[in-house]
């Protein structure tokens, strides 16, 4: 397909976004739109070029949920907070990473169906719960981080060697997980 | 129901959402593990969270699709139920339809996609038991025609959207629509009726109820028909004679040759086709109603015939063969076998819009060998006129030579008709209700008239 029928066909299906999909995209825009100011009130300095990437990417991930776009702002994201944020556990942190799990999800239940799916009650509620259990995850997390930053442990090296041995475990494991294709045919249904 | 076979995915795949989970998980943790940042920690905690719990359970089967349309003959604008169920469905979520999108087709919702969703806690139990997912989708179909319906595709996501399933294309079913006839009526009697029983008074006494003349009581007349009056004044067995009645044929000429003009179904313009299968089904349902017998024959198509006969179950074989008609086709004409076709004495009624020169040929031919033939003009208004707009032809505004190559047709029709009136065939446009009733009157009436015999 050529990257002008690429465009069109893009511009089609946009015409025809439910309602639904438009509240889900317009979520992501202004929670990936957030983004760069919470960098800013972390203390990442003014930016332009940084931030005019990140907006970039925040559109992508509007326009195309579906597609890479919110993988990649995403990861600039973490880019960005890594190499312009000071360390820090305050509250922006905890706004941050609610910030990122929201275009996270948004964009998740963007890209269940094409442009004209409407996503039952049902099914958001379900989704409802599990944003709260992911976000009681994070701040269990970040109440955690404070907690040992109060405590004052020190990273010592055996922990050091503990965290990248779990870290590559966890990414080995994921390899053969996101790799592979799950599911077989039921035995009566390959005869 | 119809049931087609069922198809089979190439297996589940993990979503964008769950590589992006995993993805930043892991190297949000490998930073804060590398840099000593616990604050990377948190941002990757309900990233890992999610992969965690996307990953705890596997799908074990691929789910197997089955079509179910829930009929295969419907009449125009009379919609029906496609089902898509999912065996073998116990690790699907959420599946989601989505239907090739087609102009004689209106679907609800009109986007063609539907959802359904094992997420409401009532389905959790049947769920569990694998239970078949279903969804449905109704359509509505809006022109005549034999077609494949429900080509689209299907797929499904499993629980905290972790993998896809397919999209897998669904298996089409064939769905019949007849043409929703037109409505007509008529209060002509048909020229000559042949028949022997039927609605159409003849000019023969016999067993009927249109009252004809009191006549003396003869061996055989039924005793209910004595009129007793009479025969008390005048002493004499006297009985109440009535007129016969007799059912006639007619022949449905549709001509399939040419389909002239845009057709957005039932409830937008009609094309050309449109109009004679529709008017044909009309004439076809009044005049079996009426206990006459009806043949079709279309010209120009596919080899489409139905006998004459009479009946309700025989209409609706009329009309699955009109809905079976395909324009354009290019089949020659075939004189000869729709001479044999047509019974003598029954009126032949031809829909055409009169643009090719050899049905108006087959049409003065049929008139010669079997008399009482009648012309149903099927090109709509907006095309007759020296005002008509080329995109009712399908061509764009102002397009000049599209409108001056139409005026040069309309003109070669204008001799065709000409041709066919020399030849005695009465030509009517098409106009619905009474269309017919001052030329089968004329027909009559010079039927009636004696002629001089060499």
């Amino acid at each position: 397909m050529s990257p002008g029928a690429l465009v069109a066909d893009q511009l089609e299906r946009l015409s025809r976004v439910s309602g639904q999909q438009v509240a889900l995209r317009a979520l992501v825009g202004a929670a990936g739109g957030a983004f760069p100011l919470l960098v800013l009130i972390a203390g990442g300095g003014p930016a332009p070029i940084r931030t005019v990437v990140l907006v970039g990417f925040v559109g992508g991930a509007v326009l195309l949920p579906d597609s890479s776009f919110p993988l990649a702002f995403l990861g600039v994201g973490v880019l960005v907070w890594v190499s312009s944020v000071p360390f820090t556990l305050g509250a922006v942190l905890l706004l941050a990473t609610l910030d990122l799990l929201v275009v996270h999800l948004a964009c998740t239940l963007a890209a269940y169906g094409p442009p004209e799916l409407v996503l039952p009650r049902s099914l958001l509620r379900v989704w409802g719960a599990r944003a709260a259990l992911l976000a009681a995850w994070a701040v269990l997390g970040w109440v955690g981080s404070r907690a040992l930053r109060v405590l004052d442990l020190q990273a010592t090296g055996p922990v050091f060697v503990v965290g990248l041995v779990m870290v590559t475990l966890w990414a080995g494991y994921l390899l053969l997980r996101l790799t592979g294709r799950d599911g077989s045919l039921r035995p009566a249904a390959r005869r | 129901m119809s049931s087609s076979g069922p198809l089979v995915s190439s297996g589940w795949r993990p979503t964008a959402a769950l590589v992006r989970a995993g993805l930043l998980s892991s190297t949000l943790a490998a930073l804060a593990a590398g840099t000593g940042r616990p604050d990377l920690l948190v941002l990757a905690i309900p990233f890992l969270a999610h992969t965690a719990l996307a990953l705890s359970r596997t799908p074990r089967f691929e789910p197997q699709v089955r079509t179910r349309l829930g009929h295969r003959t419907l009449r125009e604008g009379e919609g029906t139920t496609v089902e898509v169920v999912l065996e073998d469905a116990e690790a699907v979520e959420h599946a989601v339809i989505s239907l090739d999108a087609d102009a004689t087709l209106a679907a609800r919702p009109a986007s063609g996609v539907a959802g359904a969703t094992r997420a409401a806690g009532s389905n959790r139990s049947a769920m569990a038991q694998g239970a078949p997912l279903a969804l449905s989708l109704d359509l509505a179909s809006l022109r005549w025609g034999h077609r494949l319906v429900g080509a689209g595709v299907v797929g499904g996501t499993d629980a905290w959207a972790a993998r896809r399933w397919g999209p897998v294309r669904l298996a089409p079913t064939m769905l019949t629509t007849l043409p929703l006839p037109g409505l007509f009526d008529s209060q002509a009697p048909v020229p000559h009726p042949v028949g022997l029983v039927g609605q159409h008074p003849s000019r023969r006494p016999g067993d009927g109820s249109e009252f004809s003349g009191i006549r003396p009581f003869q061996t055989g007349d039924r005793l209910r028909r004595v009129h007793w009056r009479v025969t008390l004044r005048t002493q004499k067995l006297h009985v109440t004679s009535t007129v016969a009645e007799q059912d006639s044929s007619v022949v449905l000429v549709v001509d399939a040759g040419v389909d002239l003009g845009v057709s957005h179904g039932i409830h937008g313009s009609a094309s050309t086709l449109d109009v004679a299968v529709r008017a044909a089904g009309a004439l076809a349902e009044y005049y079996l109603h009426q206990g006459d017998r009806v043949g079709l024959r279309v010209l120009g198509s596919r080899e489409l015939a139905v006998p004459v006969a009479g009946g309700r179950r025989h209409l609706r074989r009329v009309l699955e063969t009109l809905a079976r008609v395909t324009p354009g086709e290019g089949q020659p004409l075939q004189v000869e076998r729709l001479l044999l076709g047509v019974p003598t004495g029954a009126v032949a009624v031809v829909f055409s819009p009169m643009l090719s020169e050899a049905v108006a040929t087959t049409t003065a031919l049929l008139a010669r060998s079997q008399g009482t033939v009648v012309v149903a003009d099927t090109l709509p208004d907006d095309l007759r006129g020296p005002d008509w707009d080329p995109v009712a032809l399908g061509g764009e505004a102002r397009d000049r030579r599209r409108v001056i190559a139409w005026r040069m047709r309309l003109l070669e029709r204008d001799q065709l008709l000409g041709r066919l009136a020399r030849a005695g065939v009465p030509v009517v446009a098409w106009a619905g209700p009474g269309t017919l009733d001052t030329v089968l009157r004329g027909l009559a009436a010079r039927l009636r008239t004696p002629r001089a015999v060499r």
